[in-house]
């Protein structure tokens, strides 16, 4: 479907994090690739190591708690993980952009916002002065923030929820970086306004043959935008597919159970909503086998004795599952 | 109508914004929330929708007392809020609680999540510290998070893990009141539909009355009984749910719906979005006369000069906009 170049190639990714309770492994063995001017979306449960694989990518993980326990992941022919910090700090903002889940965590709260978004295009485009002063202007614009040079002035505390969201999007933009990983990026955003930034992400897609990573639990923005699918489910991809062929047939029980639990405006309401059955597993106590079984209709003997591992099932779509539902 | 449990009359927020850093030099006034009248039931839950940065959250946070309005009246339970000091609002926050939209900055980073919770819990005798573990361990139960990590700091968990933290600790209190502030945005749908279960269900068993801010326009509708649709500070259109989703009248309201994507790729591709030109006014500066009317195609001359009130045109269906007459 897709012969772009690729940009950025991970190969087996494992996060740990040391917890109160114990080492957990939030992200499993994880491989995927990213090719030029595509749009892969990131999807699974709360909790199930999105955030984490993204974080790892450009060595973001806080060590301790965290550590990157294996793995390598390619960008342009380099393996970050072995970069040494000046590459990598160089690669960051730069080449590669990250919009944060939540805003405050990364926005600096003592600082302007007009300093956070002018900082990085000093430091990388040598931009100064009047210069600086439009660029940063433009960039508020373009994600809609009425009044850029009355607000750049201001503090993160003093801006909406939504309107630090759009200060993020607006600095991953900023330096047209190469890739474009983006964390939840319109979360806080009410449906107007989504539909203008997830406009312009794609527009950057199309005309820089930017590649972006959308980590979402919006299936609907999913449909939307997304070439490509991973389906993440207790630190592993367990379903990987072209976006129109992952909601015709989706084939992983748990993509299955995601696809159904959503509430559509274009349906009428159900008395409730059928949430998947049962409760993420417990990172500290996986159960054996595939992590799903618990909670899957189909499970067989096997699912409970032996992992799964990630196969071809059809041109583009793999699934980690032994019992091919749709097979 | 028997007395609501709240009611807002005229109410205003104003912030006044300065240069920032280098000046102190005041550069306008945000108009954050600009004249709003609203009532809610016992037992009702509102829901309130609108673009990111047109007040929504101040809206809540005023209601309750958290941000101090520049002007109007707020009364809960028969009691007039407005006019209170800090102290005496003191006795009321148990019965007024918030679920704030950014779980992060809300949570003080130094303690253990399970503190957070049993803390105010203990404070206002709700448990004995015997039995505020094993509520807190309830409460995690219910919005589907592990028990065991009540030993962690808000760090320690994922973007909608902490969002969980959140609704957990606002209902430990048992209030009667909550303002949820975008709370399930951070989650997946399946956990989402949990969450938005137990709402409901302690609606039922308890009474509680839940004012919902959100964007996802399918959950809104899903939870809610009537919706407060909100435009640059003013609330621009209210009905009972299906009135409101089935035959919108503003055309605010009606881009709003048109832009809500839908999780399927056919549908998808066939539905029309109503896409509001223009720039977007800025609270700084609200346009005169209806504050929609530079981006609104329906725009007429009066649109300019004369601002629509809020008035009722079908049984408890309130808009406030030119195109429906004055009376
Ligand atoms: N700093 C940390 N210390 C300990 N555990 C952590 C830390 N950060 C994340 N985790 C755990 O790792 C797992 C994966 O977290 P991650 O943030 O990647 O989830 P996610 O898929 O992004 O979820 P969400 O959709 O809720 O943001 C979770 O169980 C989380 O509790
Ligand atoms: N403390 C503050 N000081 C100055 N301006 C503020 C402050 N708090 C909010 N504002 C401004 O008030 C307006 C309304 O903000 P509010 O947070 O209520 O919006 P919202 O509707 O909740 O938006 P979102 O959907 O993005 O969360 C925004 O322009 C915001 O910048
Ligand atoms: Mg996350
Ligand atoms: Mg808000």
């Amino acid at each position: 479907m897709n012969d772009a170049p690729e940009l950025l190639s991970v190969r087996n990714l494992t996060v740990d994090f040391a917890t109160a309770e114990g080492l957990i492994t939030a992200v499993d063995n994880v491989s995927f690739d990213l090719r030029e001017g595509e749009i892969l979306a990131l999807v699974g449960e709360s909790g199930c190591g999105k955030s984490a694989t993204a974080l790892a990518l450009l060595r973001l993980i806080a060590n301790p708690p965290g550590r990157i326990a294996s793995g390598s992941v390619a960008f342009r022919g380099q393996d970050l993980l072995r970069a040494s910090e000046d590459e990598i700090r160089d690669i960051r903002g730069n080449r590669i952009a990250m919009i944060f889940q939540e805003p405050m965590t990364s926005l600096n709260p003592v600082l302007t916002v007009g300093r956070q978004i002018g900082e990085p295009l000093m430091l990388h485009e040598g931009l100064r002065e009047e210069a600086l002063l439009e660029k940063c202007v433009k960039l508020l614009e373009s994600v809609s923030i009425p009044e850029p040079r009355r607000r750049m002035g201001g503090y993160p505390h003093q801006f909406s929820g939504g309107m630090r969201q759009r200060v993020m999007i607006a600095m991953g933009m900023g330096c047209a970086p190469d890739i474009i990983i983006a964390d939840e990026p319109t979360t806080a955003l009410d449906v107007t306004i989504q539909a203008q930034l997830l406009e312009l992400l794609r527009q950057q897609v199309e005309t820089h043959r930017t590649a972006l990573m959308l980590i979402t639990h919006n299936l609907g923005i999913v449909a939307r935008y997304a070439d490509r699918v991973n389906v993440m489910y207790a630190g592993r991809i367990v379903e990987s597919a072209g976006a129109d062929d992952l909601y015709e047939r989706p084939r992983h029980p748990y993509t299955i159970g995601l696809l159904r639990s959503v509430p559509r405006l274009d349906q009428p309401t159900a008395a409730k909503l059928v949430p998947i059955p049962g409760q993420p597993p417990d990172a500290l106590r996986m159960p054996q086998g595939c992590a799903f079984h618990p909670r899957c209709p189909f499970a067989v003997a096997r699912c409970r004795a032996e992992a799964p591992a990630l196969r071809e099932v059809g041109a583009g779509h793999a699934i980690a599952c032994w019992v091919d539902v749709d097979g | 109508m028997a007395e609501p449990l709240v009611s807002v009359r005229g109410l205003e927020v104003h912030f006044p914004i300065s240069g920032g850093l280098l000046s102190r030099r005041p550069l306008g006034v945000v108009h954050a929330v600009d004249g709003v009248d609203l009532d809610i039931a016992r037992g009702e839950t509102l829901g309130l929708v609108g673009e990111s940065g047109c007040g929504k959250s101040t809206l809540g946070r005023a209601i309750l007392q958290l941000v101090r309005p520049t002007s109007g009246e707020v009364r809960f339970d028969g009691q007039a809020l407005t006019g209170l000091s800090d102290e005496q609002v003191r006795p009321l926050r148990r019965r007024m609680q918030m679920v704030f939209q950014d779980p992060f900055s809300s949570l003080n980073p130094r303690m253990k999540v399970g503190d957070a919770i049993t803390e105010p819990m203990l404070a206002h005798g709700l448990a004995t510290r015997a039995d505020a573990r094993d509520k807190a361990v309830e409460l995690f139960r219910l919005v589907g998070l592990n028990p065991g990590m009540l030993d962690r700091y808000p760090h320690e968990f994922s973007g909608g893990q902490r969002q969980r933290v959140g609704v957990a600790r606002a209902l430990a209190v048992e209030p009667d009141f909550i303002v949820c502030d975008e709370p399930v945005s951070a989650l997946d749908v399946s956990i989402q539909a949990q969450i938005v279960n137990l709402f409901e269900e302690l609606r039922e068993r308890l009474g509680l009355t839940y004012v919902f801010v959100a964007h996802d326009l399918a959950v809104v509708r899903h939870l809610s009984d009537r919706v407060a649709v909100m435009y640059l500070g003013q609330i621009v259109e209210v009905a009972p749910k299906r009135e409101l989703y089935a035959a919108p009248l503003h055309p605010y309201t009606r881009a709003l719906l048109s832009a809500a994507p839908v999780p399927d790729r056919a549908v998808e591709a066939k539905r029309e979005r109503i896409l509001l030109q223009g720039e977007v006014p800025s609270p700084l500066n609200p346009p005169a006369g209806c504050r929609l009317h530079p981006r609104c195609p329906h725009a007429m001359p009066e649109c300019r000069v004369v601002t629509p009130r809020l008035r009722q045109r079908a049984d408890g269906h309130w808009v406030a906009c030119h195109l429906y007459g004055e009376d």
